[in-house]
């Protein structure tokens, strides 16, 4: 069923699948999107255009769980470019998150210590598959 | 797809999918749009709950698809799929005795549905007998075999459960009210777990089936990984969920994980 041979890289990839879900239902479903958007830090329950722009977010979050899921099943080489792309989605993830951070728009951390893990664990798996670019395949 | 010519299965099949998916799709996704379908339905917290974890069976359903559209039919697939259909059509009709009939497109779709399934069955050709298997679950597997046994107890437990009180799901979770409809719905979950049971005993009969243990991970993945995000999103006030719902999700969760990656490789 797993096409991945190596057991670390099958372990974080499916703790990162977790992860998009968690988040993805985070986004999805209104009470939770609600719970989280206060958390934030924002004093205001999100309106009817906010609540739909964080489905449209979290509904990217559940398509790349079913990418991971698309990873884990196929042989390494065929979901290289998917791997590269999720470590540079995490890094970019990575900086803005931490930006809002530091500029004090968003005093919850968690979301900052998310995206870092996320961006060291797909690097790893990246690195582990020797899938990184200009490595032969 | 489903390692067969047979054009007539596929279609059956891929039609089965796409009612699964449609579904999925409105009833965890666009939950308030579903009930406004139903007049006599309240869009209340109680019926939400309930109707976005049947949307999520669906998933669960549509997974077992997907997998046999790679992996070829699987005989388990069917044993666990047609009596669902079937109670779910008695469910149905059940509500339907209680309201007058309000809306008779989920009859027709479960039923159609059902149809389909059942024509596909018939034409692949497979045994109706079970085979059984050398070794209790079909395999030598120690680990795998007590994460088995233990789903069992665990579905054993739940049907138990239900006998005891058969509004625990609304009476443990403060967000919850018991309602009418909401004691229909527990029925419903209750008649999913007699499915569930009958899809172990065939395992345990004629030899664990991939696509029975895959479709467990998916629902398990997805109730794990929704009980994560509640505690995630309550920051450290944990007194407004079920904490036996969340062992039983997480009890659940690790046993299908354990048997999953164990056996994987088999299937």
């Amino acid at each position: 069923m797993i096409k991945i041979e190596d057991n670390v890289s099958v372990v974080l990839l499916s703790a990162m699948l977790v992860t998009f879900l968690i988040f993805g239902f985070i986004h999805v479903f209104t009470p939770l999107a609600t719970t989280f958007w206060i958390g934030l830090g924002n004093e205001q329950a999100p309106d009817e255009n906010l609540l739909i722009m964080m489905r449209n977010f979290g509904w990217m979050f559940l398509i790349y769980a079913i990418g991971l899921v698309m990873v884990l099943t196929s042989p390494k080489d065929e979901s290289a470019v998917f791997i590269r792309v999720i470590v540079v989605l995490q890094f970019i993830m990575s900086l803005r998150m931490f930006f809002f951070y530091a500029e004090g728009t968003m005093t919850d951390a968690t979301p900052v210590v998310v995206s870092v893990i996320g961006f060291i664990v797909a690097s790893i798996v990246m690195r582990r598959l020797g899938l990184n670019k200009g490595t032969t395949i | 797809m489903f390692k067969t010519d047979d054009r007539v299965i596929q279609i059956c099949l891929f039609l089965t999918g796409l009612i699964f998916m449609l579904y999925a799709g409105m009833m965890a996704f666009n939950t308030g749009a579903f009930l406004d379908r139903y007049p006599t339905f309240d869009n209340d917290a109680t019926n939400r709950f309930f109707v976005v974890w049947f949307g999520l069976n669906n998933i669960m359903f549509l997974a077992g698809i997907y997998y046999m559209g790679y992996k070829g039919l699987d005989k388990g697939y069917f044993v666990f799929l047609i009596p669902a259909s079937i109670l779910n059509i008695v469910w149905i009709v059940m509500s339907h005795q209680a309201t007058g009939g309000e809306n008779y497109t989920g009859l027709t779709m479960v039923s159609i549905g059902l149809l389909l399934t059942l024509i596909a069955r018939y034409r692949s050709g497979m045994p109706f007998s079970w085979q059984k298997a050398d070794t209790a679950w079909g395999t030598s597997d120690g680990l795998a075999k007590a994460g088995l046994y233990g789903l069992l107890i665990l579905q054993v437990l739940v049907v138990i459960g239900y006998f005891v009180d058969p509004n625990s799901l609304m009476n443990n979770n403060p967000d919850l009210t018991v309602t009418t409809q909401g004691s229909h719905f527990a029925l419903g979950l209750f008649f999913l777990s007699l499915c569930v049971i009958l899809a172990l005993v065939y395992q345990y009969y004629v030899g664990f089936s991939g696509v029975l243990i895959s479709m467990g991970q998916v629902w398990q993945t997805i109730f794990m990984s929704i009980l994560l995000a509640n505690v995630l999103t309550a920051q450290g006030d944990m007194s407004q969920g079920d904490p036996l719902l969340a062992l039983g999700i997480t009890l659940g969760f690790i046993l299908n994980t354990t048997v999953f990656f164990r056996l994987q490789k088999s299937f």
